[in-house]
C-alpha cells in the first residue's frame, strides 16, 4: 500500500480564486463510442433521456437518440432494425393480452412503474373498485351516481392500442377487462402528457396514468380501497403497477450494454430514477 | 495490509522473554542496550533494546522496542499514547480503549492470546514485560485499536481509512470533504477531514446521496423521490424542508447570493423555476412547453440562464400502431443549447446551436458567452472546448488536453482533461483566457472538487478521495 501517491501537484494559485463551488464528473477519456437510438414508451422516455444525460458524462462520444410514440412501438423498431433499444412497459418478449412476443428479443428491466386511476377534479369520488372500474372502462356504467358520485355522465378518456400503460392498466385494474370505444363520453389519446390534460380540462372525466404525471390538476383515486403511493407498491397493497423494460435484440453488447448497465445501476436506480418518481427494480422482493 | 517487514525480520542476538503481568502504565524504559528480565515461568533472559522511528498520523515519532525471538517489540504505553488510546490496568491484565471508544482490547502479558471487542485474537509473540513496561508486536495492536499500518512508508494512523469505492464529491466551507461510499452496502455519505484517517458519518439518507452546494458551501439542496426539496447543513447533516412543492426537480442550482435555487421542473422537464430559500415559494422563471431541458445554468447576475434541449426523434406510425406502418427520424434528434435573458418580460429562449455534435458542461461565462464541451457523435474527432456567442458563432478554446470535464469558477473556467499520453491534467483558464495547471496525475480522475477559497483540490481517482495537500495527493480512503 502506498499512502503517498506520486502525483505532481501544480501548486494552486490565486487564479482559482473560487467563490462558487465546483464539483463535477469527468470521463477520464472514455473511448467508447457510438449511436445508441431509442424508441417507445412516452412513459420511461424521461428516464431514458436523464440516464443519457449522465451516461455521455461517462462517455462524451457516445450519442444517444430518442423518441417516444407507445410502448409496443418499442419492440416493433427493435425487430424492424431502426431502433438498438425498445422502451416497453411490458415484458415483449412473451405472449401478453392483444399483443405476441417479439420473438429473438431481450427483456432488460429497467423500473417499477406505478399507474394510477385519475379523475378531473369535479368528480366526488374518491375509490374505486375492480368491478367499479370494470363497469366505467367497459360502458356498462356510465353515471358517476352509480359509484357513489353526483349524477353526471362519466367520460372515458383511454390510451390508444398500443400503450403500454393501457396493457398494465387492463391487466392491473380491470383484472384483464375489455376498454370498449363508446360513440360518446369517450375519448383516446397518444401519450401520457395528452391523456393527463384531457382528464384535467374535461369535466367528469376518468382516465390512467403513470403515477409519476399525476399533479395537482387531477385527482388520484384510490384502488379497492388503496392510495397509489410507491411505498404501497413497495409494500405490495397497491397492484396497479407494471416493470418497464428496455428490450433488445438479443442479449446487448457494446455500447448499447454500457447504457443498459447504467440504467440499472444503483447509483442511477437509487439516484435520478427515485427522483423522477419511478422505483428501483431492486425495491420489489 | 502488509506486515511489516522488520517484524518478521530475525535477529539472532535477541532472547526471547515471555514474563507475568508487569506494570503496563509504567514509563517505557530505555538507557542500557541490554537487559535481563525475571519471567515468572522461564527465569532471568537478556533482552536487546532499541527504537524504531515512525511517523503517527504524519508526526515522526521514535518508539522504544525490544527484540524478541526474531521480533521487535513495541512499548504497549508509548504507541497507545500516540494514537490517542487509553490504557488501564484490568482485572486479567491490560485494557486499552480508543479515542473514539469504539474498541476495546484486553491483553495480557505472557499470553499469545487477546481479545478485541470481545473476541479472541492471537498474537505471534507473546507481549513481552521488561523494566516495568510490557512490549506488544506493533501491527496487531494498532489495527486492533482501529488504526491502519504501513510498514513500507513506516507509518500509522489512528484511525484506519475507510476502504472502497467513492464518488459523488462535494467540499464544504468548514474545509471538510463529503463524499458518498458507493459499493456499500447501504448509503453511507462521510464526511473526510483534511487528515487521513479522520473522519465521520455525515448521512445515510438516499436521497442526499447527490446534492447542489450553495456558494458559500454551507448548504446542499436536494429533492426526494416525492419531489420534496430538501436543505442539508454541510457543517452537522441536519436535513429541513423547503417549501411543499412536490413537482418533479432535477438540475437544481443555487443563485450566488444563496437566496434562491433555480431548477428544471416538470414530468417531462417542460419549465424552468425558482424557490426562494427563505419563503419556499416557487415562482416559474420559463414555461414555453419545450419539453426535456436539462443542464441548467445561472448568471452570477441572474439576469440570464443557459440550459440544453435534448430533441426526441420523431416516430410515426397508423392510428393501429402496426408494424409495417413504423417510421422513426432520428435525424434531429439531440443536445442544443438555449439561452434566456431573465431581465426582459416574457422574453423568448433563443438557440446558441444547432449543430450535431453532443453537448455537455455548459457554463455562462463573464461575458455573456456560453462555454460548452463539444464531443463528436460519431466518436472520431477528439472532445473540444467551445464559446458560443448570442448570435450562435462559435470559436474553440486552444487546449493541449482534450477535454473531459468542465465548471465554471467565478470569471473563468476550471477544465479537466487527457494528454496524448494518457495524464490526466487540470487547468484553469481566467477571463482573459490564461491558462494555469493546477494538477498533473497519471492516475485515472473521474471527479474533481474545488473549495470554496480555492486552495484545495479535490479528486475520486481509482475510487478513492484525495486530496491535494501540501504538494502531495494524500489518499483519504483505500
Amino acid at each position: 500500500m502506498k499512502v503517498f501517491k506520486k502525483f505532481t501537484v501544480t501548486a494552486l494559485t490565486a487564479v482559482l480564486a473560487v467563490t462558487t463551488a465546483f464539483a463535477g464528473i469527468a470521463s477520464a477519456a472514455s473511448n467508447l463510442s457510438g449511436k445508441i437510438t431509442v424508441n417507445g414508451s412516452t412513459a420511461l422516455l424521461p428516464l431514458t433521456l436523464q440516464a443519457a444525460k449522465e451516461f455521455q458524462k461517462l462517455h462524451p462520444k457516445v450519442k444517444i437518440a430518442a423518441s417516444g410514440k407507445g410502448s409496443v412501438t418499442g419492440p416493433q423498431a427493435v425487430k424492424k432494425g431502426i431502433a438498438d433499444i425498445g422502451a416497453c412497459d411490458w415484458d415483449a418478449s412473451i405472449d401478453v393480452p392483444g399483443f405476441k412476443a417479439f420473438d429473438g428479443q431481450v427483456a432488460n428491466k429497467v423500473a417499477v412503474i406505478p399507474f394510477a386511476t385519475i379523475v378531473n377534479k369535479n368528480v366526488g369520488v374518491d375509490n374505486l373498485t375492480t368491478d367499479q372500474l370494470k363497469g366505467i372502462f367497459s360502458g356498462k356504467i356510465t353515471n358517476w351516481k352509480e359509484v357513489g358520485g353526483s349524477d353526471a355522465d362519466i367520460v372515458v378518456i383511454t390510451r390508444a392500442f398500443g400503450s403500454g400503460t393501457r396493457v398494465n392498466y387492463q391487466a392491473k385494474a380491470l383484472a384483464g377487462g375489455d376498454i370498449v370505444k363508446k360513440e360518446k363520453n369517450y375519448k383516446e389519446t397518444g401519450s401520457s402528457g395528452d391523456m393527463k390534460t384531457a382528464v384535467a380540462t374535461t369535466p367528469n372525466a376518468i382516465g390512467y396514468i403513470d403515477l409519476v404525471y399525476v399533479s395537482g390538476d387531477v385527482k388520484a383515486v384510490k384502488f379497492n380501497g388503496v392510495e397509489a403511493t410507491t411505498d404501497n407498491v413497495i409494500n405490495g397493497s397497491y397492484k396497479i403497477w407494471a416493470y418497464g423494460y428496455f428490450m433488445t435484440k438479443g442479449q446487448p453488447t457494446g455500447a448499447t450494454k454500457e447504457f443498459i448497465d447504467y440504467v440499472q445501476s444503483k447509483k442511477f436506480q437509487q439516484g435520478s430514477l427515485k427522483k423522477l418518481k419511478f422505483i428501483p427494480i431492486a425495491s420489489m422482493k | 495490509m502488509k506486515n511489516s517487514k522488520w517484524i518478521s525480520a530475525t535477529l539472532a542476538s535477541a532472547l526471547l522473554v515471555t514474563a507475568g503481568a508487569g506494570s503496563a502504565l509504567a514509563a517505557s524504559a530505555g538507557g542500557s542496550k541490554t537487559g535481563t528480565v525475571s519471567a515468572a515461568v522461564s527465569g532471568p533472559v537478556k533482552v536487546k533494546e532499541g527504537t524504531a522511528t515512525w511517523t503517527v498520523n504524519g508526526t515522526p515519532v521514535t518508539f522504544n522496542t525490544i527484540d524478541s525471538g526474531g521480533y521487535k517489540l513495541y512499548a504497549l504505553s508509548q504507541v497507545a499514547g500516540e494514537i490517542g488510546a487509553h490504557v488501564a490496568a484490568s482485572a486479567s491484565g491490560i485494557e486499552l480503549n480508543d479515542s473514539k471508544g469504539l474498541h476495546t482490547l484486553q491483553i495480557k502479558p505472557g499470553s499469545k492470546s487477546f481479545q478485541v471487542d470481545g473476541e479472541a485474537q492471537s498474537f505471534t509473540i507473546a507481549p513481552v514485560t521488561y523494566k516495568n513496561s510490557t512490549y506488544v508486536e506493533l501491527t496487531k495492536l494498532v489495527v486492533s485499536l482501529g488504526g491502519e499500518l504501513d510498514a513500507e512508508s513506516t507509518s500509522i494512523l489512528s484511525f484506519a481509512r475507510p476502504e472502497g469505492l467513492f464518488d459523488t464529491l462535494h467540499w464544504a466551507a468548514d474545509g471538510t470533504v463529503i463524499a458518498n461510499h458507493s459499493d456499500a452496502e447501504t448509503t453511507q455519505l462521510l464526511k473526510f477531514g483534511g487528515d487521513q484517517g479522520n473522519y465521520q458519518l455525515f448521512s445515510t439518507d438516499d436521497s442526499a446521496v447527490d446534492f447542489a452546494v450553495s456558494a458559500d458551501q454551507r448548504w446542499g439542496a436536494f429533492n426526494d423521490e416525492t419531489g420534496q426539496l430538501r436543505l442539508i447543513d454541510l457543517n452537522s447533516g441536519a436535513i429541513k424542508a423547503l417549501g411543499t412543492d412536490n413537482s418533479v426537480k432535477t438540475d437544481l442550482i443555487w443563485s450566488k447570493d444563496g437566496k434562491k435555487i433555480y431548477f428544471i421542473q416538470g414530468d417531462k422537464q417542460e419549465k424552468i423555476a425558482s424557490i426562494s430559500v427563505e419563503s419556499g415559494t416557487v415562482a416559474t422563471v420559463l414555461a414555453d412547453k419545450v419539453e426535456n431541458k436539462s443542464e441548467l445554468r445561472v448568471s452570477a447576475d441572474e439576469k440570464s440562464v443557459a440550459y440544453i434541449v435534448n430533441l426526441t426523434g420523431v416516430a410515426k406510425n397508423d392510428a393501429d400502431s402496426t408494424e409495417d406502418s413504423l417510421t422513426v427520424d432520428f435525424s434531429k434528434a439531440g443536445e442544443q443549447l438555449y439561452k434566456l435573458d431573465l431581465t426582459v418580460k416574457d422574453a423568448k429562449p433563443v438557440a446558441l446551436t444547432t449543430s450535431a455534435d453532443n453537448k455537455l458542461y455548459p457554463e455562462i461565462l463573464a461575458d455573456g458567452n456560453v462555454a460548452y464541451l463539444s464531443a463528436d457523435a460519431d466518436g472520431k474527432a477528439a472532445n473540444t472546448l467551445k464559446s458560443v456567442k448570442a448570435d450562435g458563432t462559435s470559436t474553440n478554446i486552444a487546449l493541449d488536453v482534450e477535454p473531459t470535464w468542465v465548471s465554471s469558477v467565478n470569471d473563468g473556467l476550471v477544465v479537466s482533461g487527457t494528454t496524448a499520453d494518457g495524464a490526466t491534467v487540470v487547468y484553469s483558464i481566467n477571463a482573459s483566457g490564461a491558462k494555469t495547471e493546477l494538477y498533473r496525475s497519471t492516475e485515472d480522475v473521474s471527479e474533481v472538487a474545488v473549495s470554496k477559497d480555492g486552495s484545495k483540490l479535490a479528486i475520486i481517482s481509482d475510487g478513492k478521495v484525495v486530496v491535494i495537500k501540501g504538494g502531495k495527493a494524500l489518499e483519504l480512503t483505500k
